[in-house]
């Protein structure tokens, strides 16, 4: 067990190889860190901005295209072997705001705390566990092991996803203050 | 039901037979005698439960099966023993006597025991205390009823307290067993149990001492403790990986390093909001993106040229406010998402961020846009999280 989780751990610092966990085969987080997958995803955002670009000119509900595209590219990148990345892809057309809205203020109401199972963890961190489900899309009923593997899958690909974005904006701003027009303060 | 009568009968003729050889010996001997003679047929029926649980199975037709059998062996036997040693007749009746008040009140053995006031007392004494020793016991202190002189009547008494026997039997049987079972799962749910709220490295230590081996220390026999120490293995490992991509994550707290987790999930998906938006609301950003899509045509160029206007307007907006009152014009700017600073800031901002360049890794974007775009995401991001995400 202790040997196993030392190769993991210099597997994932070395951040170059692809480690199999407990005889499970899973990408590896530091896919995430490659230039490579970078790269590919920012061309593919590059290409969905142009689209958004034609659909939604208003202005809050561009951001959130813009957003949504971003997170489906992203998802499109894990190539569906998380579930947050295939939740992404299929809920994304069908579920609304209102739809959501709804939900939330219907769990809210509802607030229903039943930890069916034995005592195994104590209800604060169970609490936090429902939390962090529904910050990972697609992970609200799931086991806590499952929960802390796709939460960490999901960590590393928001963290591309943001280093893309911001490169794109740089360079973007970069291209936009070149041509004349200065940045704005 | 007939052939057993005739064997009924035919050992209240030994038994009558037995009575009648044995003159001077005492009650005592000739009982000890028939107890002796009585257990041995008993251990040669082998396993000595086996006619219980059939009877048991049916207790009706199976008794008569036992009782037949138990009734040959018991004459072949007896008949054995009519030499080698006897009661008087006066001996057997109080015998009987005895026994008909043991198989009539088959739960009183031990009193009716006591309450018999014949010179068989001692004989018979032996008797509860083998009954209470196990199911061989139980089968000799029921083997005394086919002893019993009569015919018909005897055998529905001999079925009877069988069937009484039995359920004595029975519950005693599945009393020692209930009890050992719920000694044994008392331990495993215990041992069960120990090791969850402990931990399982002292899992071995803090189990209850059980007749099994020992688990070493860490480790448990138990398959639900096995289960549950692999389960928390993988948490563990998970945990750590997780450790390592969130940054400040020196806690050792499962709970606090939850709430690191929970934060920087946050922090993140907030970033990509931002980002996003700096993608549009920048003019920089937009320009570029309009002379990209030359396919669009004019909606860009119009978006464009509506982002610019939009400044413009802000600023119109922003101006006439300041006129009126400072409050309301930042109001009206946090609304927006822009805030005011000095030119020189802005300038030395602009200035580092183009020095300092980020290269790689979760570092967050360039300053300039953060310091914009934060506000703007701050008031968006409340307004998101208002209408539903």
């Amino acid at each position: 067990m202790v040997i196993s989780n030392l190769e993991g751990e210099i597997a994932s610092k070395e951040g170059e190889r692809k480690r199999k966990r407990k005889g499970e085969v899973r990408p590896s987080q530091s896919k995430w860190r490659l230039d490579s997958e970078q790269k590919t995803y920012s061309s593919k955002l590059l290409e969905a901005l142009r689209c958004v670009r034609a659909g939604a000119p208003a202005e809050p509900s561009r951001t959130r295209a813009v957003r949504e595209a971003a997170n489906r590219a992203l998802a499109m990148a894990a190539r569906g072997q998380t579930r947050w990345s295939r939740a992404i892809l299929s809920s994304r057309t069908l579920k609304l705001t209102a739809a959501k809205r709804r939900r939330a203020a219907a769990s809210r109401l509802k607030r229903s705390g039943g930890a069916s199972q034995e005592k195994k963890r104590p209800p604060a961190i169970q609490r936090k566990a429902r939390v962090l489900g529904k910050l990972v899309p697609g992970c609200r009923q799931l086991s806590f092991p499952k929960l802390l593997e796709e939460t960490s899958d999901y960590i590393a690909a928001l963290e591309m996803q943001v280093r893309a974005m911001s490169a794109l904006s740089e360079i973007l701003s970069s291209i936009g203050s070149g041509s004349g027009a200065p940045p704005p303060a | 039901m007939q052939p057993s009568t005739r064997e009924m009968q035919g050992i209240a003729a030994s038994m009558n037979g037995i009575s009648g050889d044995v003159s001077g010996t005492s009650h005592d001997d000739f009982l000890d005698q028939m107890l002796s003679g009585l257990s041995s047929p008993w251990a040669d029926l082998g396993n000595p439960k086996s006619p219980w649980e059939l009877s048991s199975a049916n207790p009706n037709g199976a008794s008569a099966a036992a009782a037949g059998d138990e009734s040959s062996l018991l004459a072949s036997r007896l008949r054995q023993h009519e030499i080698g040693g006897a009661g008087s007749s006066p001996g057997a009746k109080p015998m009987v006597l005895q026994l008909n008040n043991l198989h009539l009140n088959p739960q009183m053995l031990l009193p009716a025991m006591g309450r018999s006031s014949t010179g068989g007392d001692s004989g018979l004494l032996p008797l509860p205390l083998t009954l209470g020793s196990g199911a061989s016991g139980d089968v000799d202190g029921a083997f005394k009823s086919p002893n019993s002189a009569g015919g018909e009547e005897l055998y529905n008494g001999f079925g009877g307290s069988l069937q009484r026997q039995q359920h004595f039997n029975q519950t005693q049987q599945g009393g020692s067993m209930a009890a050992a079972q719920g000694y044994g799962g008392a331990a495993a749910a215990a041992g069960g149990v120990a090791p969850s709220p402990t931990g399982p490295a002292s899992a071995g230590a803090a189990a209850p001492p059980r007749q099994r081996v020992r688990a070493r220390r860490g480790q448990a026999t138990d398959p639900h403790s096995i289960a549950e120490r692999l389960r928390r293995e993988r948490i563990a490992e998970r945990m750590k990986a997780l450790q390592e991509l969130v940054p400040n994550a020196n806690k050792t707290d499962k709970a606090s390093m939850l709430d690191e987790i929970i934060d920087y999930v946050k922090f993140l998906q907030l970033q990509v909001k931002v980002l996003s938006m700096s993608r549009l609301g920048g003019a920089a950003a937009v320009a570029p993106l309009v002379a990209n899509m030359s396919s669009e045509g004019g909606g860009s160029s119009g978006n464009g040229g509506a982002a610019s206007d939009s400044l413009t307007v802000t600023e119109h907006q922003v101006a006439k406010l300041m006129e009126e009152d400072m409050g309301s014009a930042m109001q009206y700017l946090q609304g927006k998402g822009l805030c005011l600073m000095p030119i020189s800031l802005a300038s030395a901002i602009n200035s580092a961020t183009c020095h300092s360049r980020p290269s790689g890794g979760g570092a967050p974007p360039s300053p300039s846009v953060s310091v914009l775009t934060v506000q703007s995401a701050v008031a968006n991001g409340d307004a998101d999280d208002g209408s539903g995400k």
